[in-house]
């Protein structure tokens, strides 16, 4: 079952249960109000009917001289009384010492036999023909005889009146029970439409349609998860970009691999055909083949090496230690003194006076260093200079690598460390790279929480600098 | 007179190692570096086919493609991107073939003698010392005289004919002459090579290239 019709129903039997008992509890009471009423004009009907009674004996015994009266003088002047008394709704019957004297519903009442052993006064309900009738009965000593007075009032009317009520009761319970129905409806659909409208998001979200969000009207509960859906859709849809955006890199990445693999296995299986099926090769030719198949082969070494090398690098947690600048820069520029000196290129490496602690993986940054350095001989000209500049500035240690260089188009920096990207394909490959060492670098960097900052101008050379925080000795 | 070739091909080595295979093929044959070289030299003429590099720098091949214009010289697309939709699109815009590196140097060859012979470029006529093979007519002659070959003989020997002094692995043969269907089946090779050899008596210029197949000689061997 529905939510709607779930609180539409038991709402609308709630109202039906109340209504209802709240109106018989009513009609209920309204009805022992009109007996108790009833019975005090009954008896207060009687009660100057017997003092009437009284009266009429005593004057006409005044009247008449005789005191006392005759029974049968006495019985002439209280029946006179009472015939006169009798009205449409109002009857009586007289007992003289337990014997019916009159009655004018021509005798016998039944319930009179048990209401006359009743002390000196009561009234009682009785059902009788279809009528409802009020008697009262009492007891008065006239000239020494024993009077029963019963009179007798027809309520019947009352009764319908509380009978017709009911039937109202249910038309009134009918009619309300629609109108609330009709308005529940309505409520309770127009309180759950947010809801529905919330449902229907998530059913589009569920297929796919990360754009859509729930329409947030109002402050209340079903606003609340409305917004609450929203913001977890908003980090949902982010974190689906995120990967699309991850998975789309990697399949560039893969692309581009497959695509430098190919190259030289290309020049490879190529030469090596050629060797196999040709009838008569010059030994100059041999050479020249086979030798390109070594540097592609040589060239397809290196590109594993390195993607091995990122594939490190991925692994989390690289353990860091203290490292002291000058002592690595010192190791570096041993490593790096032979490729120095066969490119006939000048380094020149700028020290601060004060000794300062980075906290490091040495051989990552040793390798960073040495991929920046070995870039700018690539870059550099014979004879051209390369700076490797140390520097303290607010708690800062940074080194930069500056050359004077053939530069880098601005609009190319950025893509300087994705993998693969090359400046300038021909001379990269003549320099046996794949693109993949500002990458490495760019990684590194990352690794330690830094990252590199490249500036450019054609011709004039380049700086690529990255910053490191200083560990002080307390620290 | 030999086919001229132009290789568009941005890699010194691939470009080099295409010219020594052309060379092989008895194909004459020059080098384009990038893209824009590549259409001022299609645009000078003389090529009867283009073997066309796609990643290039400046224009790429499928630019260069388009660019070249009504120029109706055959485009071979060479290419690292072995993916359907890239050879579609090449293929689409009017390439003859498409080939994905790497490769080896007699695919590369069949692939262009295919390419030529489908633009009327290639010999109708072979001739090899004393045997002369009417392509079109599927006819054979040695010394004038007819010799009957069936068909799948009648393409082996015009495959050895066309990669002379090439050596031919067994397995290059079957999916030239059969088709790649065939592949595994090497010993039919060897029973139609030879049946070739008894018919036309080329016992001693179709040699067997031990553990590699088999080998037409240009000069006969004394």
């Amino acid at each position: 079952m529905r939510l709607w019709q779930k609180i539409f129903l038991l709402t609308l039997a709630l109202v039906i249960i109340v209504v209802n008992v709240t109106s018989l509890a009513l009609q209920f009471s309204n009805h022992r109000l009109a007996i108790e009423r009833e019975q005090q004009n009954s008896s207060s009907r009687h009660s100057s009917l017997i003092a009437e009674f009284q009266n009429m004996v005593t004057i006409t015994q005044i009247i008449e001289r005789v005191t006392p009266l005759g029974d049968e003088e006495t019985l002439a002047v209280v029946l006179d009384v009472a015939q006169r008394r009798e009205s449409d709704t109002v009857s009586l019957s007289l007992y003289r010492d337990g014997v019916l004297v009159y009655s004018k519903l021509g005798g016998f009442v039944g319930a009179d036999l048990d209401l006359l052993a009743q002390p000196d006064y009561t009234s009682a309900i009785v059902e009788e023909d279809g009528k409802t009738l009020l008697l009262i009965v009492s007891t008065t000593i006239l000239n020494e005889r024993t009077y029963q007075l019963i009179s007798i009032t027809d309520i019947s009317s009352t009764y319908d009146l509380y009978r017709a009520g009911f039937n109202q009761i249910r038309i009134i319970g009918i009619v309300s029970a629609l109108i609330v129905a009709g308005l529940l409806v309505a409520l309770v659909f127009g309180l759950l439409t947010p809801l529905r409208n919330l449902s229907s998001t998530t059913h589009m979200i569920a297929q796919g349609d990360l754009d859509n969000r729930a329409t947030v009207t109002g402050n209340d509960e079903v606003s609340e998860v409305a917004r609450d859906f929203n913001t977890m859709a908003d980090s949902i849809e982010h974190n689906i970009i995120e990967l699309e955006r991850l998975a789309e890199s990697r399949r560039i990445f893969i692309g581009n691999l497959a695509h430098e693999m190919k190259t030289p296995l290309t020049s490879i299986l190529g030469f090596a055909d050629i060797l196999r099926i040709k009838r008569e090769v010059s030994d100059l030719e041999r050479i020249s083949y086979a030798n390109v198949i070594v540097n592609e082969t040589k060239r397809l070494q290196g590109l594993s090496g390195r993607l091995m090398e990122l594939l490190t690098l991925g692994t989390p947690d690289i353990p860091l230690a203290k490292a002291e600048v000058h002592e690595l820069i010192h190791e570096l520029v041993t490593t790096l003194q032979p490729i120095i000196e066969s490119n006939e290129i000048k380094l020149v490496v700028v020290l601060p006076r004060r000794r300062a602690y980075i906290n490091v993986d040495r051989e990552l940054v040793k390798s960073l260093i040495y991929n920046l350095i070995d870039n700018s001989l690539k870059a550099s000209n014979p004879n051209g200079i390369i700076y490797l500049i140390e520097s303290l500035q607010d708690n800062r240690v940074i080194l930069q690598v500056v050359d004077e260089g053939i530069g880098i188009p601005e609009d190319q920096i950025p893509l300087l460390t994705e993998p693969f990207y090359m400046l300038d394909k021909a001379r990269t490959r003549k320099h046996g790279g794949a693109g993949l060492g500002l990458a490495l670098c760019a990684e590194i960097a990352r690794i330690h929480g830094t990252e590199l900052k490249i500036t450019s101008e054609l011709g004039k050379g380049t700086s690529v600098s990255v910053a490191f925080d200083e560990v002080t000795d307390n620290g | 007179m030999p086919a001229h070739i132009l290789i568009v091909e941005d890699d010194e080595n691939i470009a080099r190692m295409i010219e020594a295979a052309l060379a092989i093929g008895g194909y004459t044959s020059k080098v384009a570096g990038d893209g824009a070289r590549a259409l001022v030299e299609i645009a000078s003429g003389g090529y009867d086919l283009i073997l066309l590099d796609i990643m290039l720098p400046k224009l790429d091949g499928f630019q260069v493609f388009e660019s070249k214009g009504d120029i109706s010289t055959p485009v071979i697309f060479l290419t690292a991107m072995a993916d359907v939709p890239s050879k579609v699109k090449g293929l689409r815009m009017g390439a003859e073939d498409y080939i994905v590196k790497p490769f080896e140097a007699v695919e590369l060859l069949a692939r262009i003698e295919v390419v030529l012979r489908r633009t009327h470029l290639a010999d109708t006529t072979l001739v090899y010392h004393n045997i002369t093979v009417e392509v079109e007519r599927h006819e054979v002659t040695m010394n004038g005289t007819p010799v009957v070959l069936t068909p799948k003989e009648f393409d082996l020997l015009v495959f050895f004919i066309k990669n002379i002094d090439i050596a031919l692995t067994r397995e290059r043969l079957l999916s030239a002459v059969w088709g790649y269907s065939f592949s595994g089946e090497t010993r039919t090779v060897d029973t139609h090579v030879q049946q070739i050899r008894k018919k036309l008596g080329l016992h001693e210029c179709l040699l067997t290239i031990p553990r590699l197949g088999y080998r037409l000689e240009s000069q006969k061997n004394s």
